[in-house]
């Protein structure tokens, strides 16, 4: 999979350089009268600069192989994306939506607990909509 | 000794068996309700604020305060527990999540608690007897010293919550402040990296960073290992062995002594965001440098520096025009260049610059004079009341039938460099709508 190291410098400098660009197009002004674009790419620098520090560090370290479990990291995010989705529209179909996708993560799958849990989930929503008036649109 | 006989008072109404359950059942409620990862206490006042409607006053106010104690506390539970933390209990996520690595579940849980009590108590203490000369201090933190603290902060958060790599922790502390320059630039109104998502312009909040950072992170990782941990196997020991207790109160006191001092520092602690979003100054000369320095302390101390000034055409004067309070506030007044070659063909004329009103007087004439040279009925109603205007030194000008005048203005922006325009005056009253 890769070295954790270097990934791990990889993506710090990805975000570095991404919000530095991004500072870039703003306005800089002067170190006297600064602009909003200054203190961004400042740190932005700085960041990238520990990255690439990081980076020439994990040569001579020990490299400490990456071991992700994408599927499932894949699967939670799957699950609350389609949360944050369908909750727009009404909560109750996107907790059972969150619980039976995220479940899948797991090593054991239990139809039965899956439904407990969004039954419980579904009653603590039902408690805030009705007992505290939340605006919550459950269905 | 006026405080100790103050807070007799208080304790006498504070003190009664309906007040003192009340607040037991504000507490009950709003641990449970604090208890839910991501609700702080703020989220928890505004969801049961109901509840206390019907309550006699000081009732309804004792209630409110133990439903924000009770939230704190429901907070760090669901930081020790499940690595969950809202605003405050993000060092409880740090430490106490380890404590329920090893199972001390129930200790961490103790230690909030007792921690956050004598915190609160000697908080009070300070605050009751100490609150003037400490408040005076607040005020001499200038920004460079702000500065100094963020970067000791910084420093501290980058050695305290990694477990080996210094700069592991530096890089992370430079990715929170990366998050959090998302949104509107507090000082220009630019809106930074927000990808033209409306949703962004008000910032990333802290709860969905430490959600993202810790919560679901913590799921993943936990996925990854094949742990078969969950917090809640085992039993919870609530109450601390004596040398476990004798430790927790030493560190309790320190805790609470140094967080006096800093939560002092206005933006240092909650914030208390104004319900509005500018303020019109409508005075001049030495009454409104007065007034805009003591504003400037009070948005200082209530974090609401966005709040943006405003201020009528009072404020064109240069007496007032460098001064500091006022940077970045917008005022109206008459457009720049036609007033500027007024007062260089005065300067020419007479040696000596003109006097602010002198322009008003000139343009007054300059009125008489132009309709004195229409061919018919020069000085009728209607011809003084036309709707399209007149242009003077001063801009823009008409006359109303309710005997007021209206004026062409433009918004000039106070700036340490003088005034700056933000929006020119109009051209004509065609294309504005009153």
């Amino acid at each position: 999979m890769g070295n954790v190291q270097v990934l791990r410098s990889v993506a710090l400098l990805a975000f570095a350089l991404l919000f530095g660009w991004q500072a870039l197009r703003l306005n800089l002004g002067t170190l006297s009268n600064a602009g909003p674009g200054l203190f961004p790419l400042i740190v932005s620098g700085l960041l990238g600069l520990v990255a690439a520090i990081m980076m020439i560090e994990a040569r001579f370290e020990q490299a400490s192989v990456a071991n992700f479990n994408l599927r499932n990291i894949a699967v939670v995010f799957a699950g609350l994306a389609g949360f944050a989705l369908i909750a727009h529209w009404s909560v109750i179909p996107a907790t059972i939506f969150l619980v039976f996708v995220s479940s899948l993560a797991g090593s054991d799958y239990s139809v039965l607990r899956c439904a407990k849990i969004s039954a419980a989930l579904i009653a603590i929503a039902a408690g805030f909509r009705y007992g505290l008036g939340l605006n919550l649109r459950l269905y | 000794m006026e405080v100790l006989s103050n807070l007799a008072l208080g304790f006498s109404h504070a003190l009664t068996l309906s007040n003192l359950a009340y607040c037991a059942l504000g507490c009950c409620v709003g641990t449970l309700i604090g208890l839910l990862p991501g609700m702080g206490p703020l989220a928890t006042i505004s969801l049961l604020l109901p509840l206390t409607y019907s309550l006699p006053l000081d009732g309804s106010l004792i209630m409110l305060a133990g439903i924000y104690y009770g939230a704190q506390y429901g907070d760090n539970v669901s930081a020790i527990t499940m690595k969950m933390p809202h605003a405050a209990s993000i060092v409880a996520c740090i430490d106490g999540y380890q404590m329920t690595l090893k199972g001390k579940t129930g200790l961490a849980l103790f230690a909030a608690g007792v921690s956050s009590f004598i915190g609160g108590t000697v908080a009070i203490v300070v605050l009751s007897t100490l609150a003037e000369p400490l408040a005076n201090v607040a005020l001499l933190f200038s920004p460079a010293d702000y500065c100094a603290l963020m970067v000791l902060g910084f420093c501290c958060v980058s050695y305290v919550s990694t477990g080996g790599s210094m700069l592991g922790g530096f890089a992370m502390a430079l990715v929170g402040v990366l998050l959090g320059q998302i949104g509107t630039d507090l000082n220009s109104g630019a809106e930074r990296f927000t990808w033209d998502q409306p949703f962004l312009v008000d910032g990333v909040g802290l709860i969905s960073v430490a959600l993202g950072c810790f919560g679901i992170a913590e799921i993943t990782k936990n996925l990854d290992n094949k742990n078969t941990f969950t917090p809640f196997t085992g039993q919870i020991k609530l109450i601390p062995s004596w040398p476990e207790f004798k430790r927790i109160i030493p560190s309790a006191l320190r805790g609470s002594i140094i967080g006096s001092f800093l939560g002092l520092l206005p933006g240092g602690g909650p914030e208390v965001k104004p319900e509005f979003d500018a303020l019109l100054l409508p005075l001049g000369g030495d009454q409104l440098k007065q007034t805009a320095r003591q504003i400037k302390a009070a948005r200082a101390g209530a974090g609401a520096e966005q709040v943006q000034l405003l201020g009528s055409g009072l404020w064109d004067d240069t007496s007032t025009a460098g001064e500091p309070a006022l940077y970045g506030g917008w005022f109206a007044a008459s457009p720049l260049d036609q007033r500027r070659a007024f007062e260089s063909r005065f300067q020419a004329t007479y040696g000596r610059s003109p006097p602010r009103l002198a322009s008003l007087a000139f343009d007054a004439a300059a009125l008489a004079a132009v309709l004195s040279k229409r061919e018919r009925d020069p000085f009728s109603r209607e011809a003084i009341l036309n709707p399209s205007g007149f242009t003077g030194v001063d801009g823009l000008f008409r006359f109303t039938d309710q005997g007021l005048v209206q004026r062409g203005l433009a918004v000039l922006e106070v700036t340490p460099q003088g005034t700056k325009l933000v929006s020119p005056a109009p051209q004509s009253f065609r294309d504005l709508a009153f």
